[in-house]
């Protein structure tokens, strides 16, 4: 059983999701870490057909958000709560910007 | 299950996340920016579509499709956004089609979408398609918008189909990688 760094660094190479040959060529070496990953309740196993696929749990979703903190904090970018980075922008991208059916949801109580 | 934040009007973390600052108001600003730093790391498994047309299968990805052409069929069963114009159809796409993805997740099906403006009508497609965008990456669904070639020149899109006809032939197009497909049409 695994209790180390290697621990975040295999989460961190699952990340939203991978294939089990992923983590490790040698198949046998893969399943061993992913049984023990599993005992920790931090990853569980989908199989489709003849592939593996290893997904994160929430517990271990939050400890790779942890590990993302620390490295930002080693490069001294820690988010706040302006600097949220999400697949969609904060703002308003430039050409809708001027919309005028954008004013529409000021009025959206109906 | 989602958690609800109880507010105005009912929203789900993921619904208010696909929301820009301007569009959440100064009231809601503290909700939106917890509910962005919650889903940034709670990923729904994609749902991918498959859509038939005359006899073609094409997979379809997550996010926003484009196609000119409306005799299709798309599995598995899609949300058709009824006969909505100007602000009712806007108001539809951003605050009604997100919750009932909420409720269950499918593809979203947006018909004749360059005829669903009276006035403004290149800024309402460009918005509309911004926000069929949002929903597909946020909740990880195709969405497909119907629309005429001349729309497609306005909008940022992901994935377009086109229906084109050359010396009594006919073509599906895909543009993301240019791929031609020639298909039968019977009518």
């Amino acid at each position: 059983m695994m209790y180390d760094i290697r621990i975040i660094k295999y989460l961190a190479k699952i990340g939203d999701g991978c294939l089990i040959t992923h983590l490790s060529r040698n198949t046998k070496y893969a399943w061993r870490i992913v049984n023990d990953l599993e005992r920790l309740n931090l990853v569980y196993v989908n199989r489709l057909g003849r592939n593996s696929l290893i997904y994160l749990t929430p517990k271990g979703r939050r400890v790779v958000e942890l590990y993302n903190d620390i490295l930002k904090l080693i490069r001294g970018e820690l988010a706040t709560e302006n600097n949220i980075k999400s697949s969609i922008p904060a703002e308003m991208p430039s050409f809708i910007k001027g919309n005028p059916w954008v004013t529409v949801l000021k009025s959206r109580r109906r | 299950m989602q958690r609800y934040i109880l507010v105005k009007e009912k929203l789900s973390p993921r619904h208010l996340s696909l929301l820009y600052r301007e569009e959440v108001g100064d009231s809601l600003l503290e909700e939106w920016r917890k509910a962005r730093e919650s889903v940034r790391f709670s990923l729904l498994r994609p749902i991918s579509a498959v859509l038939t047309v005359y006899g073609l299968r094409i997979n379809l990805p997550y996010g926003l499709i484009l196609a000119n052409f409306s005799e299709f069929e798309v599995e598995p069963e899609a949300l058709v956004v009824g006969d909505y114009t100007d602000e009712d159809f806007i108001r539809y796409i951003l605050y009604d089609v997100p919750r009932l993805l909420d409720g269950s997740r499918r593809p979203v099906i947006v018909p004749e979408l360059d005829e669903r403006f009276s006035r403004n009508v290149i800024e309402g497609i460009v918005y509309s398609a911004d926000i069929l965008l949002r929903i597909g990456v946020a909740y990880r669904v195709p969405c497909i918008a119907v629309c005429s070639l001349h729309a497609l020149n306005n909008i940022r899109y992901t994935e377009a189909l086109l229906k084109l006809r050359h010396e009594g032939k006919v073509y599906i197009q895909r543009l993301s990688d240019n791929a031609f497909f020639e298909v039968r049409d019977y009518d």
